[in-house]
């Protein structure tokens, strides 16, 4: 257990150096590795992860649901997808803040990234919210988020990188996370009626609109949802794999955005270009953060937390609430994808020993890295509205989040002592 | 030779334009192979489901295509260093130290890379005297891992020629080629 405790720090040092994290993980998991086995095991087991033609199925997920959710994001269905919404609940005090949460769930059921979901709707929602005078906390805190859900609502990039290291099966997972993202929009949107009704100032009402209209806006996005249900329905009702509905869902993207017109002048290229690159840089780190798994567990960590967990006497749901204060203090200095591939090799042994669900376990690591997205001070998705919005100040952004990061964490605590919320689809699954 | 005479060296002109070439070409096939692996899991999905009569070993297919994906885009993502970092500390990376870092990160890289393509030859090697072969199709395998370590082996390459601009550029960083924006969040 010391060498992995010594490994880990080494770890993190090299990651804050801004070593590439693949190659942190990997250099680590391999030195450490040659250290409790030998330089030649542990140089054989590295090869032997690179050709294992069997994580090549499971992995071939990841760049067809980026693709989809890219081919999403350039044929414009965002804005149709808050337009809809707005003519549900713009007519509301803080309707505007309601419909973008609405719109970021939806786009994120066909959009596996919780940063293109921020970085989309604060394009297509913010003039609307600056229209109709609403204070910015609140407008951009809403978008930074509702763009977390993109990494819960299947289908989710992140989940499919929890599947492989825990090798669970990323369609229960897909399923699993359906029920805690629908929580997640409810809850956010409780905190936006929470924050208008102490200062209604902060997000005025916008106009009505009548049936008519409300039909009109959602003929424009059946389209966009009925990818959505094919693809994720398909895999609830057993007719697909995951790779299968990937493949489905990346094909109806393309048909979607190419009747838009949206892969004119070489949009194609440049997307299918942007869907290898991302693949490839997370090939890497999986590759490296699964020679940094073999190495912990050969060092005997989860062992080792095992029995500190006994000698302790802990109750096991005191443990996972433990391990979820850890995550959501990770979640300020470390961004998401880091956090997950870090401590999921450590933690998970510990909660399946303990007789939880790892499907369950996987949904509670989201909705915490979700949490971490708008965690000062490093929150990515506020951020990554910074970057949209630069006449807005970082402060002002985290300031309006507080309501929805209080939300997060009831909906957290729910779903750790309610598991049921998670795994009741995934158990009607065929 | 002075620092600017070294980088329009013709030679150094030459090493890049062919590495840039080479890195576009690889990712173009990787590309073209993602939309033939879409095309591939649509026409397996429609044949069973309309004409009972799903791709042969299709799954086979999906794992070959798939490691052509990662191993075609490689190079590209080496010679870029477009790769995912911990951006806490970003001071940590400028002026002198910051230089010195990267051009130790570079060569780490390098050593790493070389090190796993040397074995993975092995493999492909021991594929090839073991007659080795995918179940449904009857692929040699040691095409594809001779594939593999090529790719290795040229993403390895990629990693020495962005090591060298870094050590031409001394006491100041590489401007940021990333070519893709994260979506993994």
């Amino acid at each position: 257990m010391t060498e992995s405790l010594i490994g880990f720090g080494v770890l993190l040092f090299l990651a804050f150096l801004r070593m590439p994290l693949g190659l942190a993980l990997g250099l680590v998991g391999g030195v450490g590795l040659a250290f409790v086995t030998s330089e030649r095991a542990a140089i054989a087991s590295a090869a032997r992860l690179v050709i294992d033609y069997d994580k090549f199925y499971t992995l071939s997920v990841l760049p067809m649901f980026i693709l989809m959710g890219l081919l999403v994001e350039r044929g414009g269905m965002a804005r149709e997808l808050y337009r809809a919404a707005y003519a549900f609940l713009g007519h509301r005090r803080g309707g505007l803040a309601m419909s973008t949460i609405a719109a970021c769930g939806m786009f994120s059921a066909i959009c596996g990234s919780s940063l293109a979901t921020a970085a989309t709707m604060s394009k297509v929602s913010m003039p609307e919210m600056r229209r109709y005078k609403y204070d910015d906390s609140l407008a951009t805190a809403s978008i930074a988020a509702g763009g977390t859900l993109g990494i819960l609502i299947p289908p989710s990039v992140m989940l499919v990188i929890y599947g492989f290291l825990t090798e669970q099966s990323v369609g229960k997972l897909f399923v699993a996370g359906v029920l805690p993202g629908l929580l997640g929009i409810l809850f956010y949107l409780l905190a936006v009626v929470f924050v208008v009704s102490r200062n209604p100032t902060l997000g005025p009402a916008g106009e009505r609109s009548n049936w008519r209209e409300r039909l009109m806006a959602l003929r424009d996005v059946w389209t966009t949802l009925g990818l959505f249900i094919f693809v994720i329905g398909g895999i609830y009702a057993g007719m697909f794999t995951p790779t299968e509905a990937s493949g489905m869902g990346a094909a109806g993207a393309m048909l979607i955005a190419w009747r838009r017109g949206a892969l004119k002048d070489g949009a194609l290229m440049q997307v299918l270009r942007e869907t290898t690159i991302t693949t490839a840089k997370l090939f890497f780190i999986l590759f490296g953060a699964l020679i940094f798994s073999n190495f912990v567990n050969r060092a005997g960590l989860p062992d080792g937390l095992i029995g500190i967990v006994n000698a302790f006497d802990l109750s096991p749901l005191g443990v996972i609430f433990i391990i979820l204060l850890i995550y959501v203090l990770l979640g300020c200095v470390f961004e998401s994808l880091s956090m997950i591939l870090l401590t999921v090799p450590i933690f998970a042994p510990v909660v399946a020993n303990l007789g939880f669900d790892l499907i369950w376990f996987g949904i509670l690591v989201v909705v915490v890295t979700e949490i971490s997205l708008i965690t000062p001070p490093i929150g990515l998705n506020v951020f990554v509205l910074k970057g949209v919005l630069k006449d807005v100040p970082v402060t002002t952004i985290f300031k309006g989040v507080t309501p929805f990061w209080v939300a997060d964490i009831f909906r957290l605590i729910l779903l750790a002592g309610v598991p049921s919320i998670a795994l009741f689809l995934p158990s009607m699954m065929n | 030779m002075s620092e600017q005479a070294f980088k329009e060296h013709p030679l150094a002109v030459l090493v890049n334009r062919i590495a840039g070439k080479l890195a576009d070409t690889s990712m173009l096939i990787a590309c073209l192979i993602l939309l033939w692996l879409v095309g591939l899991t649509c026409v397996d999905v429609v044949g069973r489901y309309f004409f009972r009569a799903p791709v042969t070993g299709a799954t086979e297919l999906v794992q070959i295509s798939m490691a052509g994906i990662i191993f075609f885009s490689l190079p590209a993502m080496f010679l870029r260093d477009d790769q995912v970092i911990v951006d806490l500390f970003s001071f940590v990376r400028k002026g002198w130290f910051g230089w010195a870092i990267s051009l130790a990160f570079s060569v780490t890289t390098v050593v790493a890379v070389w090190i796993i393509a040397d074995r993975v030859s092995g493999y492909a090697i021991r594929a090839f005297e073991d007659g080795d072969e995918t179940i449904y199709l009857k692929i040699p395998l040691y095409l594809v891992v001779w594939g593999i370590t090529i790719l290795i082996y040229l993403s390895g390459v990629f990693a020495a020629v962005r090591g060298i601009r870094v050590l031409l550029n001394p006491g100041r960083q590489l401007p940021d080629e990333t070519g893709a924006r994260e979506f993994t969040e």
